[in-house]
């Protein structure tokens, strides 16, 4: 039976300067859908989106200003799910984490691309107003020392349940400082993500009213493709400013939402985001015997055209793709 | 010279109107008893969900447009020398040129916005970055004749609209080269051979309404051109079956001139009048690709294809609205012009340009009549039209 296409679009912290341009200098239709997001995107930002992913000299840099992260991140993955689509890869489901739900809300056609680039550029305009600066750490370890080491936790939040030996905390950043020294005199490996703002925890309690004046602006419509949200683990059928404001406040329950699905079966799950994190995720979540793809197309290290390729053989060898 | 720009469906969003509710208490009051809700109610908080749904959304709009509209009037004293309306919006502009009472305006958009929403299993979609020449030709290529041209938004934005099923299994034609397919969320196949039950029901219900004389020119969705007295019925019934000449429209009131206009700068403001900015920006849009546009027009050897279009027009065009006979005499004038242009100079002819800090052209086109009215030709160098009143050949 030909499994159910999924693609995934990841959040806050996948991003990178300079993701994506080996496929915006060489696939034109990719190009196109850059072009036109950021015709949206460029008013509200006063600068050219193009310019600061690709023309700048700064690929090295840590690309973490949310008010272009934001839409940056909506853009590329709004481009290349419709290039996949273009190519005749359709998606059964989409899947969002954390900023990806908005990405899936409008790929799904709940929400238009308009009304999706407006609102995450606003948010993080409110973002930078209204909440402190705050940190987001990945430990490479289960969940279980949260209880183990709960004096050295005090302060920090648990915001993302990735898979079974991968969660992410958030807390002010002298407590995420303090956190990270420990864990690593502690050998445990963890990586700071290029996130300033404590998404997922009561760091971002200031900024509700004005995000759910801002939700109110959004216009919902019926999804065309069925999306799952990570935050609620489970398919949602109905979109709302309530919806939203769980997006960003409530942690992201990843392993839960891919264990959910996959009690009905197998599936090709897609990374539509610039940095293949999700795709891993899926890959340790999966049982040894599992029948379930987990694919990227892009990833940092810039092979963005033989990804796709790659992405297209291997889904044509399965039996899912044209 | 100043027009007025009353926008339509896609525009509403929970919270438009605002406060103005509360300052037009007795219209809003008006608007309550002739719907049986809470307009108010409908558009700040929309609890039912029932915004986007076209019954629901016509109307307050409507409402929308005319609060801003009053309030605007009575705030700054601003007079529209034009008026004009997406779609929808047109109901808006009748209204302000007081073709009708508010009243009697909402509950034609009642009934039109209830008409239309019976119409299921109908599908819409925006092509970016193809002509509507191009969109017609691909549809014909591909015997795709269930599809109609729903909006013409800029000269590069064209919508469609048909059967849900149909308007899905374009897209493959539609991602192509550089164009781009955006489906939009409509329940039905608004401005198509789709809606022609709801036009014949529409159409015995106007006859119950009386229309006056139009105060200040409203440019037709239908024809791109001023309304003339007498066929509002006519107009607003075709409407719905008919695509929405947008991009003609705004090309037409961008070509009109006062004494002080010169030839290379329109002299049209255009003011958005409700909520957001969508025609605001199809507005920049349209000024943007117009040129591009007619570049390619001229270039296809399609130059009589579009001076004749306009020739149609002006024969059509009799009327009493202030700023119509205007253009009807600018528009055949420009015709006259035209022809002795191109019957005199070929392609390449040398000019001077009146303009002191032009230097010597050539132009790359035969002359033609620009949004209807304006005799033109096209500079090879400047990419761009003179005006042919500011050359003199050389």
């Amino acid at each position: 039976m030909k499994k159910p296409i999924v693609f995934m679009f990841s959040g806050q912290g996948s991003q990178y300067y300079h993701m994506g341009k080996a496929l915006y200098e060489n696939h034109p239709r990719f190009k196109l859908w850059m072009d036109h997001c950021n015709e949206v995107v460029h008013p509200l930002i006063k600068v050219s989106l193009i310019d600061i992913l690709y023309m700048q000299e700064n690929k090295h840099e840590v690309f973490d200003e949310v008010l272009y992260t934001s839409p940056a991140l909506l853009s590329i993955e709004y481009s290349l799910a419709r290039l996949l689509m273009e190519l005749d890869i359709q998606p059964d489901y989409l899947l969002g984490y954390s900023l990806g739900e908005i990405t899936a809300a409008v790929v799904s056609g709940a929400v238009s691309l308009e009304d999706g680039i407006r609102f995450v550029v606003d948010s993080a305009k409110l973002l930078r107003a209204e909440t402190p600066p705050a940190e987001m750490l990945s430990i490479i370890e289960s969940t279980d020392i949260m209880d183990r080491f709960a004096d050295d936790f005090r302060g920090c939040w648990l915001t993302g349940e990735n898979f079974q030996g991968n969660f992410v905390v958030s807390g002010l950043v002298a407590d995420i400082q303090n956190l990270r020294r420990i864990m690593e005199m502690g050998g445990i490996t963890t990586r700071k993500l290029a996130v300033n703002y404590g998404f997922h925890t009561q760091l971002i309690d200031p900024m509700e009213n004005g995000f759910r004046q801002l939700a109110c602006r959004v216009n919902f419509f019926e999804n065309r493709i069925p999306v799952v949200s990570a935050c609620q683990a489970k398919e949602i059928t109905e979109m709302s400013d309530d919806y939203l404001w769980q997006v960003f406040r409530r942690p992201v329950k990843f392993e839960q939402t891919i264990q959910a699905m996959l009690v009905s079966g197998d599936y090709a799950f897609i990374d539509v985001g610039p940095s293949g994190s999700l795709a891993t995720f899926v890959k340790y979540i999966l049982p040894d015997n599992s029948d379930s793809l987990y694919l990227e197309t892009l990833n940092q290290f810039g092979r963005d055209l033989l990804t796709i390729e790659k992405l297209e053989a291997r889904l044509v060898g399965d039996g899912l793709g044209h | 010279m100043k027009a007025f720009m009353f926008p339509g469906q896609g525009s509403q969003a929970r919270g438009m109107g605002g406060d103005l509710f509360d300052e037009f208490k007795s219209m809003t009051e008006t608007a309550d008893k002739v719907l049986g809700y809470s307009i108010k109610e409908l558009c700040l908080d929309d609890p039912r969900k029932e915004l986007n749904k076209t019954q629901f959304t016509q109307p307050a709009l409507y409402v929308v447009n005319a609060l801003n509209y009053f309030n605007k009037v009575e705030k700054s004293g601003a007079k529209p020398d034009f008026l004009i309306g997406h779609s929808l919006g047109e109901f808006n502009a009748l209204l302000a040129a007081e073709c009708f009472d508010f009243e009697a305006g909402l509950k034609l958009v009642r009934k039109r916005g209830e008409l239309m929403s019976q119409t299921t299993d109908g599908g819409m979609a925006a092509i970016l970055n193809a002509t509507k020449e191009q969109v017609v030709a691909i549809l014909e290529e591909n015997g795709l004749t269930t599809i109609d041209l729903a909006n013409y938004n800029t000269p590069y934005q064209v919508v469609v609209s048909g059967p849900r099923d149909e308007i899905a299994s374009a897209q493959s034609l539609f991602q192509k080269d550089d164009m781009l397919y955006y489906p939009l969320n409509t329940s039905g196949a608004f401005h198509s051979r789709y809606m022609q039950p709801a036009r014949e029901k529409f159409e015995a219900y106007l006859k119950k309404f009386k229309f006056s004389d139009l105060k200040v020119p409203v440019i037709s969705n239908v024809s791109a051109k001023p309304y003339e007295n007498g066929e509002i019925l006519e107009n607003l019934s075709k409407q719905i079956v008919s695509s929405v000449k947008w991009s003609d429209s705004i090309q037409y009131l961008m070509g009109l001139r006062d004494g002080k206009a010169n030839g290379h700068a329109d002299s049209m403001e255009f003011e958005e009048i409700g909520n957001g900015d969508v025609l605001a920006k199809l507005v920049d849009k349209i000024r943007d690709e117009t040129p591009r546009y007619l570049a390619v027009l001229g270039q296809a050897d399609e130059a009589e294809g579009f001076s004749g279009e306009a020739s149609e027009h002006t024969e059509e065009v009799e009327s009493d609205v202030t700023g119509a006979t205007e253009v009807n005499e600018n528009s055949s004038d420009a015709e006259k012009k035209v022809r002795d242009w191109n019957n005199a100079y070929a392609i390449g002819t040398k000019v001077k340009s009146s303009h002191p800090y032009d230097d010597d052209l050539e132009t790359r086109t035969e002359a033609v009549v620009l949004f209807g009215h304006r005799a033109a030709v096209y500079m090879k160098g400047y990419n761009g039209y003179f005006d042919l009143d500011e050359i003199t050949p050389l």
